[in-house]
C-alpha cells in the first residue's frame, strides 16, 4: 500500500500538486510523530520539525525522482533536524537510542523504518487500551501526559482529589502497560 | 536522591512520578544526570524505564490530534506557494539542513554513493521558521513573562505554579523557583567583560555554573547583596516579604558582598543569611537538598524564620499562607517536607511542635500561635 501512496505522491510533486505532502501527512504523520518523540518528548518541537521537514520535501519536490524512498528520506531528515535543534538549544536528549550526538548515517534508514513497524504495532495496541479507559480516566491521562498539566491542575479542572488523581492515573497507566508487556513479548 | 528512587517498581510507578516525566522532557540537566546515574546504578531497572518511556510516546502519539497539525501545514504549504522561488535541494546549514535527497535509496538496497547535487538556500523558508518560533514563544509566554528590558538583557518572570530550567548564555543552568523573577544579559559579552551578571529582583534560584565556561557569574539581589561564583553551585533565595535573604553552596566556593562590607567567603554545604534591615550574618548548614532539593519537590529549610517556611509552604502548595501573629514570623524552624505530602499533614505536625493554631478558610491558611496553649 505504501508504494502505491508513495508513486501517487510523485506524481502530485512532479505536477506541483501540494496535495503530495497532504498525502504524506496524512499517511505517515503518526509514524513521523512516533519517531521524533523517541529522540525528545518535546512534542511541540517534534510537531513543529515534522511540518519543517513536509515543507522541505515540497521545495525540492523537482528533483524528489533522486530518492529512493521517501519513507527513509523522511525519518532520517526528521532525526536530523530534531537533533541539530537539540543540539542548538544545549538540550539532552531523553532517549537511550540517539546516542552519543552524531547524525544519523543513510544506512541506519532500514533500521528506523524496521522500527516504525514495531511503534506502529504498539500504538496499535496502546489504542485499543485507551478505548478501554472509562471516560474520566481518558480525560485524566489526556490532561496530565498530553496537556502536561499538574495534579493541581488536574483537580481544579475536574474537580478530583489529589489522591483520586493519582489512583486514576495509576489504574489507566496499569491497563495500558498490561498492552505494552502483551506486545513485547509477541 | 538514590534512596527516593528505589521505590519504582512498576511502568505505573515510573509514569506516576513528577520528576520521571521531567527527566523524560530531557530539559533539566540536573535531573537527567541524576536519572542516568540512578539507571546506572540499578542496571536492572533500565528495562522499566525504556517499557515506561515506550508507553508514554505510544499515548502521547495516540491522542495527539492529527487533524490540527494537517490543518497548519495547509497553512504553511499555502504561505509557501505564494512566496516560493526556484525549488530545488534543501540543505542549507542555516535553513532546515535536510540531508540530501539523492542519498536515499530504497531500505532493501546498499547504498554506494553520495551525489552532492543541486542546493538551493531553502532561505525563502527562514520568514516561516521565524513566524513558527515566535508562534512557541506565545505559547512559553503563557508560562514565562519574557520580555526584552535593555539592550542585549532579559526579563524572566516564572508563573506561581511552575519550577523553570533554563541555560545562561555561558552554559550554565538556571533554575527559578515558583514565582521567581530575573534579569540576564541574552548573550555573553566581548572578552573584556567576562563576567555574566544576574539580577533576582525576587524568589529563590538556583546556579550551577557550568566549570568549562570562561566566563565567572555573578548573581545581585534587589537589596544590592552580591555573590560571585569561584567555579560552583549554588542557589540564592531573595523574598520582598522576607527578612532575610539566604545564599548556600552545594558545590564549590561564592564569595558574599554586602554593600561595604569585607566580601564573605562561602564554602560546599554552608549558607549564610543576611538580615535585610540591620545587615547581620547567620552562619547555619546546607546540604544538595536545601540547595537544590525544591527543584524536585524536596524541600529543606534549616533553621529559618517561620516566615520563610511559610512561603515555601505556600509556594509548594499554591495556597495563600498567612501569619496571623507578627512575632510568629521570626520564629526560627527547621523543617523537611515532600510538595508530594498534604499541606494539613505538614501543618499538624508544626502545630503540634510549635504550639500552632492553623484555619483553613477561603483556600487560605492562617497560622497563630496556640494561646490556648
Amino acid at each position: 500500500m505504501w508504494k502505491e501512496i508513495e508513486a501517487r505522491v510523485r506524481e502530485l510533486l512532479q505536477n506541483d500538486d501540494r496535495e503530495a505532502i497532504v498525502l504524506l501527512h496524512q499517511h505517515f504523520y503518526k509514524e513521523m510523530l512516533h519517531s521524533g518523540l523517541r529522540i525528545c518528548l518535546d512534542k511541540d518541537l517534534v510537531k513543529d520539525t515534522i511540518q519543517d521537514v513536509l515543507i522541505g520535501v515540497w521545495t525540492s519536490r523537482h528533483t524528489v525522482d533522486r530518492i529512493g524512498s521517501l519513507k527513509g528520506y523522511l525519518l532520517v531528515s526528521l532525526r536530523n533536524n530534531l537533533l541539530r535543534r537539540l543540539s542548538r538549544e544545549t538540550r539532552y536528549c531523553s532517549m537511550d537510542d540517539v546516542g552519543t550526538g552524531d547524525f544519523l548515517c543513510v544506512d541506519a534508514a532500514d533500521e528506523m523504518l524496521l522500527r516504525t513497524e514495531q511503534d506502529t504495532e504498539l500504538r496499535n495496541r496502546v489504542t485499543i487500551a485507551l478505548n478501554k479507559l472509562t471516560p474520566r480516566q481518558r480525560e485524566v491521562i489526556h490532561l496530565r501526559y498530553y496537556e502536561e498539566c499538574s495534579i493541581l491542575r488536574i483537580g481544579k479542572l475536574t474537580g478530583m482529589e489529589t489522591k483520586t488523581i493519582y489512583n486514576t492515573i495509576y489504574s489507566a497507566m496499569k491497563t495500558l502497560s498490561a498492552e505494552l508487556t502483551v506486545c513485547l513479548l509477541d | 536522591m538514590m534512596d527516593q528512587f528505589k521505590a519504582f517498581e512498576t511502568v505505573e510507578d515510573l509514569l506516576a512520578d513528577e520528576s520521571f516525566l521531567a527527566y523524560c522532557s530531557g530539559k533539566d540537566k540536573v535531573l537527567v544526570g541524576h536519572w542516568e546515574n540512578w539507571m546506572r546504578a540499578y542496571p536492572d531497572k533500565e528495562i522499566l524505564v525504556s517499557q515506561a518511556k515506550q508507553l508514554l510516546i505510544a499515548s502521547l502519539v495516540e491522542m495527539d490530534d492529527e487533524n490540527n497539525s494537517l490543518e497548519m501545514l495547509r497553512q504553511r504549504l499555502s504561505k509557501e506557494s505564494s512566496s516560493s522561488s526556484t525549488p530545488g535541494f534543501p540543505g542549507s546549514d542555516d535553513a532546515f539542513d535536510l540531508p540530501d535527497l539523492s542519498s536515499f535509496t530504497a531500505p532493501s538496497s546498499p547504498i554506494t554513493e553520495r551525489d552532492g547535487g543541486k542546493r538551493s538556500s531553502g532561505r525563502s523558508f527562514l520568514f516561516l521558521k521565524i513566524a513558527a518560533a515566535a508562534s512557541l514563544l506565545i505559547v512559553f509566554a503563557c508560562l514565562l513573562l519574557l520580555k526584552p528590558l535593555q539592550r542585549g538583557e532579559q526579563y524572566l518572570q516564572v508563573s506561581t505554579d511552575k519550577i523553570m530550567s533554563i541555560y545562561l548564555p555561558d552554559s550554565s543552568l538556571m533554575v527559578l523557583n515558583k514565582g521567581a523573577s530575573v534579569r540576564y544579559p541574552a548573550r555573553v559579552g566581548a572578552a573584556a567583560d567576562s563576567v555574566l551578571k544576574v539580577f533576582i529582583e525576587e524568589g529563590e534560584v538556583f546556579f550551577s555554573v557550568d566549570q568549562a565556561s570562561a566566563y565567572s557569574l555573578s548573581v545581585r539581589t534587589a537589596t544590592g547583596l552580591l555573590v560571585e561564583d569561584i567555579g560552583t553551585a549554588f542557589s540564592v533565595k531573595s523574598y520582598d516579604d522576607i527578612a532575610e535573604e539566604a545564599i548556600q553552596v552545594q558545590d564549590g566556593i561564592v564569595n558574599v558582598t554586602h554593600g561595604q562590607e569585607i566580601p564573605v567567603r562561602l564554602e560546599q554545604d554552608q549558607a549564610l543569611r543576611i538580615h535585610k534591615g540591620s545587615g547581620e550574618y547567620t552562619y547555619s548548614k546546607a546540604d544538595r537538598l536545601s540547595t537544590s532539593g525544591w527543584t524536585k519537590g524536596n524541600i529543606a529549610l534549616y533553621d529559618v524564620r517561620f516566615e520563610e517556611a511559610a512561603t515555601a509552604l505556600g509556594s509548594a502548595f499554591d495556597r495563600k499562607v498567612i501569619l496571623a501573629d507578627p512575632q510568629l514570623a521570626g520564629l526560627r524552624v527547621t523543617m523537611l517536607f515532600k510538595t508530594s505530602q498534604h499541606l494539613e499533614d505538614i501543618l499538624k505536625t508544626l502545630s503540634l511542635l510549635y504550639n500552632l493554631n492553623v484555619l483553613y478558610e477561603n483556600g487560605n491558611v492562617t497560622i497563630a500561635f496556640n494561646e490556648e496553649g
